[in-house]
């Protein structure tokens, strides 16, 4: 604790607020590929912290032990590093307000700008969330931000550092790869990717509350953050209104080329010949391109009177693939699940365990969902679909909750791939697979018991 | 700002108040320029079970409220905050603001999010001012909504002649007529620094009559600090 925290402390008398949650989620899958889990246990012990020894500082933690169990794994049970128990640092941070509009921040926080609820295109920063149900996702970065917020106007400007390394949910190396590579690099188990650059990222945003509107500008530096751009500069805009019961909002990032991985055409089918004759597998050929491409969300929530919400938004993803390059990723990524991986890069903290990891690969998206709370009082059912527009593939995730007291949530969900038109996703052989049945699980059942505290 | 005290004079020596002068005599007791409160709301439920929510509510000048949750559990650290028709609720599991509609229901209860976050009856209905023979002591208030973001279409309020303004109970109504809310409101209590109102709002549902809400008020102090800080957008979380 640092000299003017304790300060503080000593000065005022002290607040501190501690909520969190103990949660068991248990899921039953139809499995389809190598490693996927038949059974999986996965336990979390969620603890957030506020502390406020002034009004006009604060600091705050959200922190998760996880415990994973998984059964009746696909090609023979063995030890995987994905279900190991983990600590997950979702956030923690100072917040200082020197003056009454400017404001200090520093440490790990979970900052979005964007009005999309399922997707965000202009958040470069945070780990991926799982769009059907974006409460899953609870981290942030690690970075620094001055602000000046005012009643209908906010400025702000934030540098992060990407996390290069960490362990026990704390960064063991940022901004930088650390001299020596990992443990897994050094058995072999995984490349050694590291290099000598600064990955970092920088954001910036004027907010202003225009018309009853929520208009938000952004702009964003980063380097190697997140994405394998280098040196890239994109602009961004966010608006969000409601009308009566109607929410309508917008959201779009610009940028110059892709950085979307493109299968060298032919080595989908002969990887091993293309290693030989020292063809890339892949490569990612539009870093550099100076085309316009954009990725943009619109979408609106309405609220019934009956206390139904009805949510949709469609997205598109400038970085998608076109029919043929699907085609390719799609035929090796059935072959060779863990290379392609590899090749899109999981060059981000994942932050907290997703129950649908969602890497979108196409143009098109629409997802719908439909809420309604307090049915005989304690109950709520909720249905989403994320829908592949272009082969016409969905993931259905229809859900029920129950709340016998007010500190317990029990959850029955399922998540079903829906396959689509055979002729419009990815053949190979006489199989054909739509993008949401690429993956190696099938239906998934999942049963949630939280408790909060 | 001068008007009200010359009305309360004109008031004073018998003259009949407007509907407007009544309305406003609510509007400055029930929701004063800026105060905080701590209050409790409890939801009872059809199969006679309650649910109970604690808050802390800032009001700011202008149409400017914030609310924080701190009961129970799974709600604590959530937030709302309304600034004239902008409504948001920060959503701790998000780490993010959403914007709201006003109409939807507070936290699952009787009462919808305007209820509680808006008291500007003077701006957003038009009032005429009836005698009520069934009660003497009060003056009835039919109110007719301006535009159609209000919350409800139509509200009948009774308030007491003396102090005016003083409410009794109200029934709020959809546009087709049905009777969609009743409220009573009881309990008046002196909060002190001038602050006299009813520390306890019944709402029942009139669709399903079992249900109601009861929203008492712990405190209020009209000369909490509410700067204009505390209802940006960027507040909210902190």
């Amino acid at each position: 604790m640092t000299p003017l925290v304790l300060l503080l402390l000593a000065q005022s008398p002290s607040l501190v607020s501690v909520t969190g949650y103990l949660d068991s989620r248990t899921t039953a899958a139809e499995t389809l590929g190598d490693g996927a889990a038949g059974l999986n246990e996965l336990v979390e012990g969620n603890v957030q912290l506020k502390l406020t020894p002034h009004e006009r500082f604060t600091v705050q933690a959200d922190a998760s032990l996880f415990w994973q169990g998984a059964w009746f794994l696909h090609g023979g049970d063995r030890d995987l590093p994905q279900y190991r128990p983990m600590v997950v640092l979702s956030e923690a941070y100072v917040d200082a307000s020197p003056q009454e509009s400017v404001r200090l921040l520093a440490g790990k926080k979970r900052i979005v700008w964007g009005s999309g609820l399922a997707f965000n295109p202009t958040d470069l920063l945070n780990p991926p969330k799982d769009p059907t149900n974006p409460t899953f996702q609870r981290a942030g970065a690690w970075l620094g931000m001055l602000e000046f917020p005012f009643e209908k106007v906010a400025l702000s400007a934030v540098v992060s550092g990407k996390t290069m390394q960490q362990y026990a949910g704390l960064p063991t190396a940022l901004v930088w790869y650390p001299p020596s590579p990992s443990f897994e690099a050094t058995l072999g188990w995984v490349p050694d990717v590291r290099d000598d650059e600064a990955h970092w990222a920088f954001m910036s945003r004027l907010y202003l509350l225009v018309a009853d509107t929520d208009v938000t500008v952004s702009l964003a530096y980063t380097n190697l953050y997140n994405d394998a751009f280098q040196n890239k500069t994109r602009p961004g805009l966010s608006l969000s209104r409601t009308f009566g019961g109607l929410e309508v909002h917008g959201e779009a990032l610009w940028q110059a080329g892709s950085s979307r991985v493109e299968v060298t055409d032919g080595c989908e089918v002969s990887p091993v010949q293309c290693f030989l004759r020292g063809v890339p597998l892949a490569s990612r050929p539009f870093l550099e391109a100076d085309w316009l491409n954009v990725n943009a969300v619109v979408g609106g929530r309405y609220y019934f009177e009956d206390g139904g919400i009805f949510s949709t938004e469609y997205f598109y993803n400038g970085d998608g693939h076109d029919p043929a390059g699907f085609q390719r990723l799609g035929t090796l990524f059935k072959q060779y699940p863990a290379l392609v991986q590899a090749a899109l890069g999981q060059s981000q903290d994942p932050g907290t365990p997703q129950q649908f990891a969602f890497v979108p690969l196409r143009r098109h998206y629409l997802l719908l969902s439909y809420q309604k709370p307090q049915l005989f009082d304690d109950w709520t059912v909720f249905a989403s679909v994320l829908a592949s527009l272009e082969d016409l593939s969905m993931q259905l995730v229809p859900q029920v909750s129950y709340e016998p007291w007010q500190w317990l949530r029990l959850t029955l969900a399922a998540y079903i791939p829906l396959p689509g038109v055979p002729e419009w996703g990815v053949t190979i052989g006489e199989d054909s697979y739509g993008e949401f049945t690429l993956s190696a699980y099938g239906t998934r059942v999942l049963f949630t018991a939280r408790a909060f505290f | 700002m001068t008007t009200l005290p010359l009305t309360f004079l004109a008031l004073a020596f018998g003259a009949e108040p407007t509907a407007l002068d009544a309305l406003k005599a609510y509007d400055a007791l029930m929701a004063p320029p800026h105060f905080k409160a701590v209050t409790k709301m409890t939801a009872h439920r059809d199969d006679g079970s309650t649910r109970e929510y604690r808050m802390t509510v800032l009001k700011g000048e202008g149409d400017k409220s914030r609310i924080w949750f701190s009961e129970p559990a799974a709600v604590r650290g959530q937030e709302m905050l309304r600034n004239g028709e902008n409504l948001w609720v920060y959503m701790p599991n998000l780490k993010r603001a959403l914007r709201l509609a006003s109409r939807e229901s507070f936290q699952g209860g009787d009462f919808n999010n305007a209820d509680i976050m808006r008291a500007d009856y003077a701006a957003d209905y038009d009032a005429t001012l009836e005698v009520d023979p069934s009660s003497p002591d009060t003056w009835l208030l039919k109110l007719k909504a301006k535009t159609k973001d209000a919350s409800y279409d139509s509200i009948k309020l009774w308030v007491q002649k003396a102090p005016l303004g003083m409410p009794v109970k109200g029934e709020y109504f959809t546009a087709s007529g049905k009777l969609l809310r009743s409220a009573k409101f009881s309990e008046v209590k002196d909060f002190g620094h001038g602050a006299t109102r009813p520390s306890l709002i019944t709402m029942r549902n009139e669709l399903a009559t079992q249900r109601f809400s009861e929203l008492v008020f712990d405190s209020l102090d009209v000369t909490a600090p509410a700067p204009d800080s505390k209802f940006a957008l960027a507040d909210l979380g902190r």
